[in-house]
């Protein structure tokens, strides 16, 4: 598959302190990245680079399959659409007239605004001055702006941010659609949940190194399911398997079998109720993917 | 393309009070001006010359620099406020147009200013009773304080870029104006940008200090060697420095 | 909240902010401007600089003092309307406390820029060695009227700066005052009174006289006008009161 953006060894230094630190970014076409990190990973910093905004350090960025430089800045700005940060707007315009503006620039029809509004469900506001958006309004403006004209890459950096349950509900659903159309979305987010629903694929970023990134497929095989046991007597029953040469392992106050098969399952149950332990539950549970990110970093980060 | 950033820049400032300030200001001087005149009639015996200076001594040593300043301010708050330097930098616009734009917008309010204190003056020297029209020479002068004004624009659209707060700049314009006046008395105005409007103006006397070629020359040399620098500062700006809201 | 503790707050969101730069750009620039002004041509000069220093600075002051302050409110109150930290404040202390604080913030700066011209004046005359007596009166009746007339141009400034969203009009009104006290100079003296910024210049107390054969200026000095200067304090307390319930009445 073609990818739309590929970075080579990106880096970026503020005081000698690197921000963003030889970062291989592969983005393939036609795909909902999740580009995911806690707070200060460095992942605006990483879109303002794709946009030009900030000048790398280090390393090379391709866009489109073109190198990012001065000469095919433009070309690729054309085709692409964003919202970095927080949303950008002038609060003395309404929300029309601010689309507006954007159109102009982009040198988009003007009627591209109704869709784009329509998108983002927020017809009845536009006639409004933004200053007295609510910050969800505002943040839907900001989507509104980054679609106008239908790019082909869409760089959103947390898209959900300030917005109700229904709203980052309708704004996930609007994501994942996109690639039907043809667009090809980068969205950033510090909540993995978020990035599970609506991406195809991830990169992880913590303190701007790249931890992880392949498909959400290949992550969620790493959150591959462990069989909980909680019995009469979760000790006596750990000791025996354990004995028996089962991979159990001990976790606060019982015990689980890492990925085994039915077989086992059995196996195990048996042992346990042949010793007079009675099993009230055997449970299936996916490990959440906060595990997977201290299994990734093998440190404990708060998301 | 600078055609389409040239209409974006005129919706940001849909709904903005800034036109007021460039009607009401240039009144104070035309008022005052006429007044000055009339009171010291057996001193000022040029007639039209004589009222030019009154009117225009103060409006291009002081005043145009802080005034065009504001508007310089204003245009960049809008950017420099709720993150637009974000969207202002990510638009598939080149770098010379987004910044020719509001240049543009400058020298579009510079040169109806201009206009409107001619008008003025005309105005002032009829209800003085000055007979005829004034003559063609204070057309070139007014042009030419407009090229000036230009020059000036430049610089504060510069600064105000620069400096992220509304005000400094247009402090930085009055003091550079009224430091302009000791350099045209030193004879040192040509080298000192806020000094050219008041040269350009020929506003501090009667005969045109701009008369030989050699001072028309170097007017004109400074005029456009400062642009191209104030210029030419700002797009190296924009192009190498990292956006940071 | 204490007046005091909300002053030091006031004063924590001020660092790094170079505020002082601002005084000390006015004073550098008033000193040149008196060393360029000031230098003695012939020996009369010499016997009577330090007057005409004192007929100098009102006239000075009234063209720069109206666009000082509009510059130093901005700076002191704009970062509120940027961060849009109204809603924050309101409900952390009185309103009436956040305007006095900045207010008195702002006020600080004034009282530095005011004091500031009696080193400047008494440097230049070091420099140049003036041959007459620095006169303590006359220095306090400069710093005084300077101070007091610029406690009313703040509050002007203040509720125009906190009620402007665009910064426009309180730039454009100390543009304008600077303006009209320049101007207000070569008014009829009653006319001149109804501009308030030209008060610098009111409250002179050297006179000038030019002879214009021996081109010779001569200056000598007036009665300082104590009652004036009262009233227009108590005028100052007014408009105070009068803009802070102006600004505060503004919704959030």
């Amino acid at each position: 598959m073609n990818n739309i953006i590929t970075t080579n060894a990106l880096t970026k230094e503020y005081d000698h302190k690197k921000v963003v630190n030889t970062l291989d970014l592969h983005v393939p076409e036609g795909s909902v990245y999740g580009f995911l990190g806690p707070n200060g990973a460095g992942k605006s910093t990483t879109l303002k680079m794709l946009l030009g905004l900030v000048k790398p350090t280090g390393g090379e960025i391709r866009v489109f399959g073109k190198k990012l430089s001065q000469e095919n800045r433009l070309e690729i700005l054309k085709q692409t659409g964003s919202l970095i940060e927080a949303p950008s707007y002038y609060g003395h315009l309404s929300g029309k007239e601010n689309l507006r503006i954007i159109c102009k620039l982009k040198n988009v029809p003007e009627k591209d605004i109704m869709r784009v509004l329509h998108l983002v469900r927020m017809e009845k506001q536009m006639d409004k001055k933004v200053k007295n958006y609510s910050l969800g309004m505002k943040q839907r403006l900001g989507i509104a702006a980054a679609l106008l004209g239908s790019p082909r890459l869409l760089l959103l950096d947390e898209p959900t941010n300030g917005l109700d349950p229904a709203g980052i509900q309708e704004i996930r659903e609007l994501i994942r659609d996109l690639p039907e159309h043809g667009i090809t979305v980068l969205v950033s987010s510090h909540l993995l949940a978020e990035i599970d629903q609506m991406a195809t694929d991830v990169g992880i970023i913590d303190k701007g190194h790249l931890i992880f990134q392949d498909s959400l497929v290949i992550l969620h095989e790493h959150s591959r399911s462990r069989i909980l046991f909680q019995t009469s007597d979760n000790e006596a029953a750990f000791r025996l398997l354990n004995t028996a040469g089962m991979s159990v392992k001990w976790e606060t106050d019982s015990f689980y079998l890492d990925h085994v098969s039915d077989d086992i399952v059995m196996d195990a149950v048996g042992q346990c109720v042949n010793a007079g332990i009675g099993v009230f539950r055997v449970t299936e549970q996916q490990k959440s993917l906060e595990d997977i990110f201290l299994s990734l970093t093998g440190k404990q980060v708060s998301l | 393309m600078l055609y389409r950033c040239i209409q974006a820049e005129n919706l940001k400032l849909k709904h903005s009070v800034i036109y007021l300030a460039f009607l009401v200001i240039p009144i104070i001087p035309a008022i005052m001006g006429t007044f000055n005149y009339m009171q010291n009639l057996e001193l000022l015996k040029s007639g039209w010359y004589s009222l030019w200076t009154q009117i225009t001594l103060f409006y291009a040593s002081f005043f145009y620099a802080p005034l065009i300043g504001i508007y310089c301010s204003y245009t960049w708050r809008l950017e420099h406020t709720h993150n637009n330097w974000n969207t202002f930098m990510s638009m598939p616009v080149s770098i010379v147009s987004s910044y020719l734009a509001k240049l543009v917008c400058i020298m579009k309010v510079t040169v109806l200013t201009q206009l409107w204190i001619s008008i003025l003056f005309f105005i002032g020297g009829k209800m003085c009773g000055l007979p005829g029209i004034f003559s063609p020479e204070i057309i070139l002068w007014l042009l030419r304080g407009t090229l000036a004004a230009v020059t000036i624009a430049s610089l504060q659209l510069l600064l105000s870029m620069l400096i992220r707060n509304f005000a400094i700049p247009i402090g930085i314009a009055l003091f550079g104006s009224i430091a302009g006046m000791f350099m045209t008395n030193a004879d040192l105005g040509n080298f000192w940008p806020y000094s050219l409007m008041m040269l350009g103006m020929n506003s501090n006397q009667n005969e045109d200090v701009l008369s030989s070629f050699a001072g028309t020359a170097s007017f004109f040399a400074s005029v456009i060697l400062f642009f191209l620098l104030f210029f030419g500062c700002a797009v190296w700006w924009l192009r190498t420095k990292d956006v940071r809201s | 909240m204490k007046m005091l503790t909300a002053l030091k707050a006031e004063q924590m969101k001020h660092r790094r902010r170079m505020l002082l730069l601002l005084p000390a750009a006015l004073i550098l620039f008033e000193f040149l401007w008196a060393l360029w002004s000031l230098e003695p041509r012939k020996a009369s000069d010499l016997a009577q600089g330090y007057l005409s220093s004192f007929y100098l600075f009102p006239i000075l002051n009234s063209l720069i003092y109206p666009i000082f302050l509009a510059v130093l409110v901005n700076r002191v109150c704009d970062m509120e309307i940027k961060g849009d930290t109204f809603k924050l404040l309101y409900t952390l202390q009185d309103k009436k406390q956040f305007y006095n604080c900045k207010y008195l913030m702002a006020l600080k700066y004034v009282a530095l820029s005011a004091l500031g011209s009696w080193p400047i004046i008494w440097v230049t005359g070091r420099i140049y060695g003036f041959t007459d007596m620095l006169e303590p009166h006359m220095v306090l009746q400069l710093c005084l009227s300077t101070f007091i007339v610029s406690t009313l141009l703040l509050s002007i400034q203040q509720v125009l700066s906190l009620l402007s969203s665009n910064q426009i009009l309180p730039l454009v009104a100390g543009l304008a005052g600077s303006f009209l006290s320049l101007f207000s100079m070569f008014f009829p003296p009653a006319a001149a009174r109804l501009i308030l910024w030209g008060y610098y210049g009111i409250f002179g107390f050297v006179w000038m006289d030019w002879d214009r054969s021996t081109r010779i200026s001569t200056y000598y000095e007036q009665n300082f006008d104590w009652i004036g200067l009262l009233l227009f304090a108590v005028v100052s307390l007014i408009v105070y009161f009068v803009c802070r319930s102006i600004a505060l009445r503004k919704e959030v």
